[in-house]
C-alpha cells in the first residue's frame, strides 16, 4: 500500500526508444505543499518522464515512484493522481458530461461528482456540448475536470497553459497555487520559464533528458549574477583604480563603459572613481534575468557549431553585449550549479567550473531551428531593474 | 471490477457507433429472412410442401451479422488511441488488467445483445416473408440460435483482440472488414486453384459460417423427407469435397478468437502510451 505522503520520487530514470534515448538517469523528488516546475526545451523528455511517473511508459532503467509505490501499485490511482496529459484526449461526440461520466464511474466516484467538477473549471453551462466543439482553452478545463474527478492528492500536469487564454491561465496559476497552499503536490511541465515562474516554488530543469536544476525558485533567482555598468570619463585611468583596489573582473565595452562584475558594489565603484578623479557619467546595475539563465541550463540540448569570433551588436541573438569572467559561488546545497547566463553551457554531467575563463558569447551556437523564439530574444537593451522586480512581486509575494 | 465494467458500458452508450452497427445489421437479417422465406411461399403454392427454408437464412444471418459485431469490437481499444482517451483510461483503472478484462466482459454482453437482436429480426423477417411454416421446429431454431450467438460473441471478442494488436482504429477496421468481406475469398479462391482444397475451411471467416451454416444445413437436411440414403450421399459429398463437420469449425474459430484476443491483451498491457 502507499504511503500517502504525496511525494513523488524519481531514480536514475532511462528511457531509449529504440537508438533514441529521451530521457537519460534523470533523479529528483517532488515534495507536498509546493507547486514543481518541471522545464526544459521541447524534446528534453519531458513528457516521457511524466508519462514514466505514470506507470504508461515503462523505464528502460531507474524507477519513478508515487507515494512510495509504483503507479501500477497505487490500487486505486485516480485518487492518488490526476493527470492532464494533453487537451486532446476526449471522444469528440462524447458530450463533456458523458466524458466525465465515464470516468467517475471508473475512478467509483458519485455522479454528483460530476457536476461539482464542471462547475469547478467553470464548464457548468456547457456540459451538454460535445467535447470535439470545444475550444483549445475549455479542452483544457475539461482535460483538468477529468484529472480533478478522484479528488487527488497529486495533480500532474503536462503544457497545462497551451492554448489557454490569459484570463485562463491566470484561473490555472491561482488554482495550482490554491491547490498546493493545501499541502498537496502540483508538478507542472512547460518549455516556458516566464509561463510558470510566477507560479512555482521549486523547479527542476531538464535538457537532453538531463537534470540541469533541482532546487527552489529562489535559489536559482538569488544566484542571478549582477554586474556594475558605470561610464567613467576616462576609462584607462578608471580601470587602473579598480585594478588597484583588486577589482579585476571588469571588462571594457565597445560604447566606452566598463562592465564589472563579481558583486562589487556600485557605491565602492563610484568612490573609487572620486578618488582617481575620474568623473562618473553613469552607473546602473545590470541583472540577468531567470529567462537568460533558464536558456543557457538549456543550451547543451544542442551542439554548438562553429561560429565566426566577431558578431555585430545584432548578431548576437540572446546574450549581453558583453561577457563578465565570473560567476557566482555555488550555494552548497544544490547537487546541480547554475552556470551563469554568461557562460557556455555545460557538458552533461559536469556541473559547470565556478571561475571559469568564460569563452566570448560569440562562440555559442545560434539558436537551433528547434529552438522556440524567446521574447527576450529580441531585446536589445539588457533586462532593468524595474523587470527584475517586478518578476519578484509576480506570484511569490504571498510567500515568505 | 464493477466500477471498470461500468465505464466501459459509459462509454459505449455515450456515442452513436454501438447502433450505427447494430442497426444496418438487423435490417439485413429482417430483410434477407424475408425475402427467403418469400421464396419458400411460392414454392409452397405449386408443391404444396412446406419445408423450413429460414433455417438456411436464418444461419446465414448470424454471418452477416458476425461482421458488425467485429467491427464493432475492434474499435474498443483502437478508438481509445484514435482519441487519445486511452491514458485515461488507463490512470482512472485500478491496473491495465481491470481496463482489458472489463472490455471483454462489457463486449461479450454487446456481443449477446447483437446476436439475440438478429435472432428476433431474422425470426420477424421469416414470419412476414414465409410465415410460421418457413420456421424450423423449435429444437432446431433454439439450436442454431444459441451457436449463431456464440459466434457473434466471439466475432465481437475477436475484434477487440484484433484492435488491441493493432491499435490504429482506421487500419484496424478497414483490414478486418475487406477480409471478412472478400479478403479471405479471395486467399480461398488461390488455394482451392492452388490444390490445397481443403485449408480454406479452416480459415477464419469460413470456420466460424461452417460452425453455423453447416450446422443449419444438416439439419435442413434432416428435415427434407428425403431417404437416409440420399442423406447419407449428400454427406458423402460434403466430406468429399472436404468441408468438416460443424462442430469442427467451431472449435477452429473458438481457437482463432482466443488467439487474437488473448494476443491483443497481453500486447495491450506492455505497451507504452506515448
Amino acid at each position: 500500500m502507499h504511503d500517502r505522503s504525496g511525494r513523488i520520487t524519481v531514480q536514475q530514470l532511462t528511457k531509449r526508444f529504440g537508438p533514441v534515448t529521451a530521457v537519460q538517469n534523470l533523479s529528483f523528488t517532488v515534495e507536498p505543499g509546493s507547486v514543481t516546475g518541471f522545464l526544459g526545451p521541447n524534446g528534453a523528455g519531458k513528457t516521457t518522464t511524466l508519462r514514466m511517473i505514470l506507470g504508461l511508459i515503462r523505464p528502460t532503467v531507474g524507477a519513478a515512484v508515487v507515494n512510495g509505490v509504483p503507479f501500477s501499485q497505487l490500487g486505486d490511482p485516480a485518487r492518488v493522481v490526476g493527470a492532464v496529459l494533453e487537451a486532446q484526449n476526449f471522444h469528440p461526440k462524447r458530450k463533456a458530461r458523458n466524458h466525465l461520466l465515464v470516468y467517475a464511474a471508473a475512478i467509483g466516484a458519485p455522479d454528483t461528482r460530476v457536476e461539482h467538477v464542471l462547475q469547478l473549471v467553470g464548464l457548468g453551462e456547457v456540459g451538454e456540448r460535445k467535447a470535439g466543439g470545444f475550444s483549445m482553452g475549455m479542452r483544457q478545463r475539461l482535460a483538468l475536470a477529468t484529472a480533478l474527478l478522484g479528488d487527488p492528492q497529486i495533480l500532474v500536469l503536462d503544457e497545462p497553459a497551451n492554448g489557454l487564454d490569459p484570463e485562463g491561465i491566470a484561473w490555472l496559476r491561482n488554482f495550482m497555487q490554491s491547490f498546493a497552499r493545501s499541502g498537496r503536490t502540483v508538478l507542472v511541465s512547460s518549455h516556458l520559464l516566464a509561463e510558470v515562474e510566477q507560479t512555482v516554488d521549486q523547479l527542476i530543469i531538464i535538457s537532453r533528458g538531463q537534470t540541469m536544476y533541482n532546487g527552489p525558485l529562489e535559489h536559482l533567482r538569488k544566484s542571478q549574477q549582477t554586474r556594475v555598468l558605470v561610464r567613467p570619463s576616462d576609462p584607462e585611468k578608471m580601470l587602473a583604480a579598480l585594478h588597484e583596489a583588486n577589482i579585476y573582473n571588469v571588462e571594457s565595452m565597445q560604447d566606452g563603459r566598463l562592465a564589472v562584475a563579481g558583486g562589487v558594489p556600485s557605491e565602492q565603484i563610484a568612490d573609487l572613481a572620486l578618488k582617481a578623479g575620474v568623473s562618473v557619467y553613469g552607473i546602473e546595475e545590470e541583472r540577468a534575468n531567470l529567462e537568460q539563465l533558464y536558456f543557457s541550463l538549456t543550451q547543451g540540448q544542442y551542439t554548438p557549431g562553429t561560429v565566426p569570433q566577431q558578431f555585430g551588436p545584432g548578431q548576437q541573438p540572446y546574450l549581453p553585449p558583453s561577457v563578465p569572467p565570473a560567476s557566482p559561488p555555488p550555494p552548497p546545497y544544490q547537487p546541480y550549479q547554475p552556470p551563469s547566463p554568461y557562460q557556455q553551457a555545460p557538458p552533461p554531467y559536469e556541473p559547470p567550473p565556478p571561475y571559469q575563463q568564460a569563452p566570448p558569447p560569440y562562440q555559442q551556437a545560434p539558436p537551433s531551428p528547434y529552438q522556440p523564439p524567446s521574447p527576450w530574444q529580441q531585446q536589445d537593451a539588457p533586462p532593468s531593474t524595474d523587470e527584475a522586480q517586478q518578476h519578484d512581486q509576480g506570484g511569490l509575494g504571498g510567500r515568505s | 471490477m464493477g466500477n471498470a465494467v461500468k465505464a466501459e458500458f459509459r462509454k459505449i452508450f455515450s456515442t452513436k457507433m454501438w447502433w450505427a452497427l447494430l442497426i444496418p445489421a438487423v435490417a439485413v437479417a429482417f430483410v434477407a429472412n424475408l425475402g427467403f422465406s418469400a421464396l419458400q411461399r411460392n414454392g409452397q403454392d405449386t408443391s404444396g410442401v412446406t419445408i423450413p427454408i429460414a433455417l438456411i437464412s436464418l444461419g446465414a444471418s448470424f454471418s452477416s451479422t458476425s461482421i458488425f459485431a467485429a467491427l464493432f469490437g475492434s474499435m474498443s481499444i483502437s478508438g481509445e488511441f484514435r482519441h487519445r482517451t486511452i491514458s485515461t483510461t488507463y490512470l482512472t483503472a485500478s491496473s491495465r488488467g481491470a481496463v482489458l478484462t472489463a472490455k471483454l466482459i462489457t463486449y461479450v454482453v454487446m456481443g449477446l445483445i447483437y446476436g439475440v437482436l438478429t435472432l428476433v429480426f431474422a425470426t420477424l423477417g421469416a414470419l412476414v416473408g414465409g410465415g410460421s411454416s418457413a420456421l424450423p421446429s423449435g429444437g432446431s431454431w433454439l439450436l442454431i440460435s444459441l451457436i449463431g450467438i456464440i459466434v457473434i460473441m466471439l466475432w465481437t471478442l475477436f475484434g477487440v483482440g484484433f484492435g488491441g494488436l493493432i491499435n490504429n482504429q482506421i487500419a484496424a477496421v478497414v483490414v478486418l472488414l475487406v477480409y471478412m468481406v472478400v479478403g479471405e475469398t479471395i486467399i480461398s479462391t488461390g488455394l482451392n486453384a492452388g490444390g490445397a482444397t481443403s485449408v480454406p475451411h479452416y480459415l477464419p471467416v469460413a470456420s466460424a459460417s461452417d460452425a453455423v451454416i453447416k450446422f443449419a444445413l444438416d439439419q435442413f437436411l434432416s428435415t427434407l423427407r428425403v431417404s437416409s440414403d440420399v442423406q447419407s450421399q449428400v454427406a458423402e459429398r460434403f466430406s468429399a469435397i472436404g468441408l468438416p463437420s460443424w462442430w469442427v469449425g467451431g472449435l477452429v474459430f473458438i481457437a482463432y478468437a482466443s488467439v487474437i484476443t488473448l494476443s491483443g491483451w497481453a500486447i495491450s498491457r506492455r505497451r507504452d502510451i506515448s
